[in-house]
């Protein structure tokens, strides 16, 4: 699967293929070989369980990237922030 | 409410936390017997992946049970078949693809749902780290389940209808409200079971809009609130597997321990 994530649009989260999904903003991943951001989500689950994976279609190169952003499951409310 | 750091639980509460941390114990068991046998190679790393966050977060909730005294041996290694408290959606093995996305869709959701509802400082940050990990996981099987209703509605609706109800057992019956969940009244909890429930069928209603599958409704007398066991969190004495307990209790290899 791949999917292009610089073109991602602001809420979008789209099933593809093979069950992965767009990574939304602020997930946006630059290539560390040539910084180009025309880079595409290969896969959610990388080499290791903290990273995923990415391919730069600027210098062709596959690169990894540590995913915790923070980001959290919707759980359906507003977090307020006091945890 | 904000309880001192390892300051003793309401007794309703380490039932609860040991629900969760069961349900998590056979969520990277099955993890672990599907990792190989996935349709794409990314679902056999995601499955290899979320076994090992899984029981990672077991060890942290293990550690919090103990210091509330419960047993250690007990807690992992003496324990019968019945009395290990998880998802009933769990207590099988699936016997194809998208009945285990399904089971575990479910199971992963609900058990971090009732996570992020606990409001108690042994839990601040770890369940933040618990989340992030989670993200992943849903986010992984929601896109699962998309594709799945264009490919196998069939399949999906009939594992909805099988699991629905057992899931809505684990969270806990609709009489729990704001004003009547036990944990909330107590502090332990700042979000009921009824509004977890609707919270669940919510996000399931809108992930399958416009799909062939339809979400069983969220029937208020399911679980039975007379026949609810608030320890296991369901109403049926089922449990799973005597040899799958062999296996998280790493039976066949204490031969191998040195005294």
């Amino acid at each position: 699967m791949s999917s292009n994530v610089s073109d991602a649009g602001a809420n979008s989260t789209e099933a593809v293929a093979d069950g992965s999904r767009e990574e939304e903003p602020p997930f946006r991943a630059a290539c560390p070989f040539c910084g180009s951001e025309d880079v595409e989500l290969e896969s959610t689950f990388g080499s290791e369980v903290s990273k995923s994976q990415y391919y730069c279609n600027s210098c062709h190169t596959i690169f990894e990237r540590i995913k915790y952003d923070g980001a959290m499951p919707d759980t359906g409310r507003e977090r307020d922030g006091s945890r | 409410m904000s309880a001192e750091t390892e300051t003793s639980w309401p007794e309703a509460a380490v039932d609860y936390v040991q629900s969760i941390a069961d349900t998590k114990l056979l969520l990277g068991q099955r993890y672990g017997e599907w990792m190989l046998k996935g349709p794409h190679l990314e679902d056999n790393i995601s499955g290899a992946s979320n076994a090992q966050d899984e029981i990672g977060q077991v060890r942290q909730l293990f550690r919090l049970l103990k210091q509330q005294g419960v047993d250690e041996e007990w807690l992992e290694s003496e324990r019968a078949p019945e009395e290990y408290a998880n998802a009933p959606t769990l207590d099988e093995e699936a016997e194809n693809w998208p009945t285990f996305i399904v089971q575990v869709a479910l199971s992963d959701r609900s058990a971090w749902l009732l996570l992020d509802a606990i409001d108690h400082d042994d839990f601040t940050g770890m369940v933040q780290k618990m989340g992030e990990d989670e993200y992943f996981h849903l986010e992984h099987q929601d896109g699962r389940l998309e594709t799945l209703a264009e490919s196998q509605p069939e399949a999906v609706e009939a594992a909805l209808e099988r699991y629905f109800p057992q899931i809505l057992s684990f969270i806990g019956p609709a009489t729990y409200d704001e004003d009547s969940d036990p944990l909330v009244t107590a502090g332990f909890t700042d979000r009921s079971a009824a509004d977890i429930r609707g919270a669940l069928h919510d996000h399931y209603e809108a992930l399958f809009a416009g799909t062939d599958v339809s979400v069983p409704p969220l029937e208020d007398d399911v679980p039975d609130p007379e026949q609810w066991d608030a320890t296991r969190r369901r109403t049926d004495d089922g449990h799973v597997e005597a040899g799958v307990v062999e296996q998280l209790q790493g039976v066949s290899n204490q031969e191998y321990v040195i005294e």
